[in-house]
């Protein structure tokens, strides 16, 4: 069984290729049709990335790995997962958060989105107000004045 | 080479507030209430994708005192904050929620991020997303729970009496237990001018009052106990313990006493089954008087009620009513109703007429065993609904708590 593994050859945007067994791919939902319809042993993904893409691989080889040994064990391996994913946001800059998402969206692989938004949210809770946010995302307010009051008004309390 | 190199560029001027709405969506539904209305302030696209996740935090949000009194005990309570096993003791002081949207549960980080704000302080009033902050040093503040701007406000001094026989008062300085009684402070803020005035009862026998502007505390004087206060309209109405309601017009610049012609003692005789348990004053959109009573009724078995009164101007007598305004509703001990939308766009189905309390608003040997914090009592059906939804812990004497009355 060892041996009859199928590879198959990922080549990003940049030309940089990455040669991943087949369950690793089936991990996007993209990717595993595109392997079904069209049985080429290299497929390029214009949308994505070198460093990108070797995140995304990095991903998906490892779940893959932890799901397919998990038999047993699986409650370990589960928090082992948990840990290795949050180091692996951990790590992250912004903007390859952000091109992961891109990316995840794109080849459709749920649980690596989820991860990100995670990390997105966790960017937005440690902000102590929504012009910090803006900062650290780089977001331009398009609020006229009166509008920000508008908006700031819904967000009413009651208090005893 | 070149043309890689660019393309990676261009990958790399990430736009956050392009993001698709799904992703948008997917971030949004997993921050916390405070968060998520935080957020949703970022930017116009931003807000309208916020508009259209499935676990729109209820919008207003409600924050809830529990116990007798906000006053912070001992400091060494408030190093840590409290552990499961706290939790565990104090079962009814945290509703824990079971499925439904469960990261809001994790909110682990947020509580701690107001905490610091928070802590050492006691909030004595609210409005809108505002709060009444007593520092440590018994220095006053008002804090916007959302943007986090803070107003500071002149140090209070005792008002020096006009009485000579009070004499021995003057120099006696507001100590912390002073500002920390509880339902002895009032705020009123105007979210889009920054207006505000804010009231407070001292050793319920005297009445100062501030406002934007001022440069000190004002004394009102008013005498007679006080009860409850509520303001709207520049005008504060003071129920005084003899049920007597006195008027105060604050849009001049001198605040004026009107003469109320309009409003006669309030006076409600109890039932031999009825038993006030509180009064509580509020103004309409109209800028009628509401008196709200929180009682129970002891019949076959006992039952929670509120009776809201309101006066009627052609004989001259309070008459209880059952519903509030032009589609109102009202919040026990808050002065003022809401304005509830005609069209929910929100979908927490904010209905008119009703009153939305704490615990601590109604009997507390009550033996329907809630196992709930707040409720909504409906007016037209008096009817109570025990809510069943998430509590926020901010520190040991506050929880913030999505408006559960508003699903």
């Amino acid at each position: 069984m060892e041996n009859e593994k199928k590879m198959i050859t990922l080549k990003s945007s940049d030309d940089v290729t990455f040669e991943v067994e087949e369950a690793v791919v089936l991990e996007s939902q993209f990717l595993s049709h595109l392997v079904q319809d069209c049985p080429a042993p290299e497929h390029k993904i214009k949308e994505v990335t070198g460093k990108i893409l070797s995140k995304v691989v990095e991903y998906c080889e490892k779940h893959v790995v932890v799901v397919v040994d998990g038999g047993d064990s699986s409650s370990s391996s589960g928090d082992d997962l948990k840990k290795w994913d949050d180091k692996f946001i951990k790590e992250m800059d912004l903007s390859t958060v952000y091109d992961l998402i891109a990316a995840a969206n794109y080849l459709n692989i749920q649980a690596l989105l989820d991860l990100m938004c995670q990390r997105v949210a966790d960017v937005i809770t440690a902000c102590k107000d929504h012009k910090e946010i803006r900062e650290t995302l780089g977001i331009v307010s398009d609020y006229t004045a009166e509008e920000e009051a508008e908006v700031l008004k819904e967000n009413e309390w009651a208090f005893d | 080479m070149n043309k890689a190199e660019k393309s990676e560029e261009e990958f790399r001027s990430s736009d956050w507030s392009k993001l698709s709405p799904d992703v948008l969506r997917n971030i949004f539904e997993t921050l916390s209430p405070l968060d998520s209305h935080r957020s949703k302030l970022v930017c116009s696209y931003w807000y309208s994708v916020w508009k259209t996740c499935d676990n729109l935090p209820p919008c207003p949000l409600q924050i809830i005192h529990i116990g007798g009194s906000p006053i912070l005990s001992a400091h060494q309570d408030y190093r840590r904050e409290p552990d499961v096993e706290d939790l565990h003791k104090n079962p009814r002081r945290i509703i824990h929620e079971d499925g439904g949207s469960s990261s809001w549960s994790e909110n682990s980080h947020y509580p701690r991020k107001l905490a610091g704000k928070l802590s050492w302080s006691s909030c004595m009033a609210s409005y809108g997303s505002w709060l009444l902050m007593v520092g440590d040093l018994r220095e006053l503040h008002l804090l916007n729970l959302t943007t986090f701007e803070r107003i500071n406000l002149p140090t209070m001094k005792l008002p020096i009496p006009d009485d000579r026989y009070h004499r021995p008062w003057e120099k006696e300085k507001v100590s912390k237990h002073d500002l920390e009684w509880k339902n002895a402070a009032l705020l009123w803020i105007d979210e889009r001018t920054g207006d505000y005035f804010i009231a407070w009862v001292f050793r319920q026998s005297y009445l100062v009052s501030h406002m934007k502007g001022d440069d000190s505390w004002s004394n009102l004087n008013i005498k007679g106990g006080f009860m409850d206060a509520a303001y709207r309209n520049s005008r504060l109405y003071v129920l005084t313990a003899d049920k007597h309601i006195n008027i105060v017009d604050f849009s001049y610049r001198f605040p004026r006493k009107l003469i109320n012609h309009r409003y006669p003692p309030f006076r409600f005789d109890e039932k031999p089954w009825e038993y006030i348990w509180k009064t509580r004053l509020a103004i309409d959109e109209s800028g009628e008087v509401l008196i709200i009573l929180s009682l129970k009724e002891v019949k076959y078995e006992e039952k929670l009620l509120f009776y809201v009164f309101k006066m009627n101007h052609e004989n001259f007598k309070w008459e209880r009513v059952y519903s509030i305004g032009d589609n109102e509703m009202l919040i026990f001990g808050q002065g003022v109703t809401v304005k509830t939308p005609l069209k929910d766009c929100f979908g927490h189905g904010v209905e008119s007429g009703s009153i939305n309390f704490v615990e601590d608003d109604v009997w507390p040997d009550h033996d329907d065993d809630h196992g709930s914090v707040c409720g909504v009592f409906d007016l037209a059906t008096s009817k109570i609904e025990w809510s069943k939804k998430t509590c926020y812990y901010i520190s040991r004497t506050q929880w913030f708590v999505p408006r559960v009355a508003y699903y």
